[in-house]
């Protein structure tokens, strides 16, 4: 379930990244000029039909901006229960620190009429969380699992790697070959 | 008035400006102020706006207005001409104020027509400002109960 789930947060980010293009391509930045709260109101209690003009870019940014800091909040959070791999539940606390990083960001730019650095450090960012969450589903899919996992029993007569995971039967070879060379 | 007056000083009035959103847009589009006087934003309209002042020696503010009748007020704390506002919700909005610490200053009728009542006898520089064409100046000296005429030709 988890290999999913972290598929879906990777999406969700991809879809993050489009949204907030949308706010920076319609000049819609400023359009909101409050933060976190949306014209006084809690943001997730801001009415449908007031999101006209600017306002729907930059609210709807907003509401998918939370929508997938609490899904890498959960995937911190599944990660750290549940993940035998230290380096793989660090990767998970790396992604929910920079999610935040990101909301703060992307708050401050708002209420500081959106400087270039901090709009600049908040666009290349986004594809830094992007990248995290992309790295956390596939080294968390079965296919990488199951390479990784034979990459640790050398000679434990795996079976062949299906086709949909030839890039982890790629890894495994070269995981061997590195054991093979250290003894 | 650009330049001519000295180190006069004029009293701020107290008398707001209004600055109406209403039929998304800005009533007036082009207007001016003095220093420290106060700028009433009214939103007349039954949708949301963002009042964003971009002034470069004044200070930049954004203020939502989301409700219909909502009132703010807001001061310029020096001289800056001109000062463009914009609404981010709707990206057609757009109004300019200049900000002057002097009386002396008015806006083009629909005939292209303005007078500067009152000056002191002296030297002036007049600047006239068109959004989309740019500044000119002028020179012109006035006596004590003279008038002077000035023409400007904007070529767009």
């Amino acid at each position: 379930m988890l290999p999913v789930f972290a598929a879906l947060v990777a999406a969700s980010t991809a879809l993050l990244i489009f949204a907030g293009g949308l706010v920076t391509s319609t000049g819609s930045g400023l359009s909101v000029p409050d933060w976190p709260n949306t014209y006084g109101w809690f943001m997730w209690a801001f009415p449908i039909s007031k999101m006209v003009g600017g306002i729907f870019y930059e609210h709807l940014h907003r509401l998918v901006a939370s929508t997938v800091g609490f899904l890498i909040v959960v995937l911190a959070i599944w990660l750290a229960r549940e993940e035998p791999r230290r380096w793989v539940r660090r990767l998970g606390y790396i992604a929910l620190a920079a999610v935040i990083t990101q909301g703060v960001l992307g708050g401050i730019t708002v209420l500081w009429y959106l400087p270039d650095s901090i709009s600049i450090a908040h666009a290349s960012l986004a594809q830094i969380v992007f990248c995290l969450t992309t790295t956390i589903a596939l080294v968390t899919s079965r296919g990488w699992q199951r390479g990784y996992a034979e990459s640790r029993t050398p000679g434990a007569g795996a079976p062949a790697a299906p086709a949909s995971s030839r890039r982890s039967g790629t890894r495994r070879s070269r995981s061997t070959s590195r054991i093979a060379s250290a003894r | 008035m650009k330049d001519g007056l000295g180190n006069r000083t004029f009293p701020t009035p107290s008398q707001p400006v209004v600055l109406d959103q209403k039929g998304c847009h800005y009533t007036p589009h082009v207007f001016g102020i003095q220093v420290g006087q106060p700028l009433q934003i009214v939103n007349s309209d039954d949708t949301l706006h963002n009042i964003h002042g971009l002034p470069k020696a004044n200070k930049e503010f954004n203020q939502g207005q989301p409700i219909q009748g909502m009132k703010m007020t807001h001061t310029f704390s020096t001289k800056e001409v001109m000062v463009p506002f914009k609404c981010d919700v709707h990206g057609w909005m757009n109004a300019w104020v200049g900000v002057l610490d002097h009386p002396y200053y008015a806006v083009t009728s629909a005939d292209g027509s303005f007078s500067l009542k009152g000056l002191p006898p002296g030297t002036y520089t007049i600047e006239a400002w068109h959004e989309k064409l740019g500044t000119q100046t002028q020179t012109v000296t006035v006596a004590e109960k003279e008038s002077k005429d000035v023409q400007f030709t904007f070529k767009g």
